[in-house]
């Protein structure tokens, strides 16, 4: 997260908007996996709770999918 | 590792082998996940769609996101270590730590409730624009679950006291960490999607 930081603020890097942005949503997801994994326990836990935790991603990727299906419609 | 078994607690017999109460924490969280990327997916929506988002006016003091972050993720460390403490059995360090989890959140929300106040006394309100819409939404829901997170580990907190209460509840410990952990996994996406973007 502080690698994010210093990314976004340092302009002598040069990166392009995107490139930082998807450093630093790259490095969340990380550190957001990892909190899930060792701190919240569902690594050595059961997997029906890995299912329980994975459940709410298929169902956000599904509405995801019907609204951003109105850009093909679009096009 | 830290199950109620491993925790120093009886292992619960249920279908599932997980106990009811930690199987149900799961669940609301997932409902909490659907909850908080509504608002976030909402925001990514309407950030894309703005050709010169947030402006200037939009400024946010990185440094005082970044203290925030680094505050919740050791309160996350903290309620880790008592919960340990608990699997040792060490009650005294329990409440130690989960003290520590309790301030380190009060912490978070004394530095919001600044961070708050300056934008109240520029006029930024958030009805000013729809990034500070967004903005006051997103983490004004977030500094609620810390405060319910909060209030959770007090709870929590309270069975210490007594030996009886702490062996019947004490492995409520281990559903308010995950609830604080899940409080600090929000943060983690929120704090770069609006300070950083």
């Amino acid at each position: 997260m502080l690698l994010g930081v210093v990314l976004s603020e340092w302009p002598l890097l040069r990166l392009p908007h995107a490139g930082i942005v998807a450093i630093v949503v790259a490095l969340s997801s990380i550190k957001a996996a990892l909190v899930a994994l060792f701190y919240m326990h569902l690594k050595g836990d059961r997997r029906l709770l890995a299912f329980v935790a994975l459940a709410p991603f298929g169902l956000i990727a599904l509405a995801l999918g019907v609204v951003f299906s109105s850009y093909l419609i679009r096009l | 590792m830290s199950t109620a078994a491993t925790a120093g607690y009886p292992a619960v017999e249920t279908a599932t082998g997980i106990p009811s109460g930690k199987l149900g924490m799961w669940v609301f969280l997932a409902s909490e996940v659907m909850f908080f990327t509504g608002l976030i997916g909402a925001y990514v929506v309407l950030r894309m769609g703005h050709p010169a988002w947030p402006g200037s006016e939009g400024h946010l003091n990185v440094w005082i996101g970044t203290v925030n972050t680094l505050i919740l993720i050791c309160s996350s460390t903290t309620i880790v270590l008592a919960l340990a403490a608990s699997g040792r059995g060490a009650t005294g360090a329990v409440r130690g730590w989960l003290l520590a989890t309790v301030g380190l959140g009060s912490c978070f929300l004394v530095i919001k409730g600044f961070e708050y106040a300056a934008k109240f006394s520029h006029h930024i309100l958030p009805s000013t624009n729809v990034f500070w819409s967004c903005y006051f939404v997103l983490t004004g829901f977030h500094a609620l679950h810390v405060l319910g997170g909060i209030a959770f580990n007090l709870w929590v907190l309270a069975y210490g006291r007594s030996p009886a209460a702490w062996a019947a509840r004490g492995h409520r410990l281990e559903y308010a960490g995950l609830y604080w952990h899940f409080v600090d996994i929000v943060w983690i996406f929120l704090f770069p999607m609006l300070y950083l973007f």
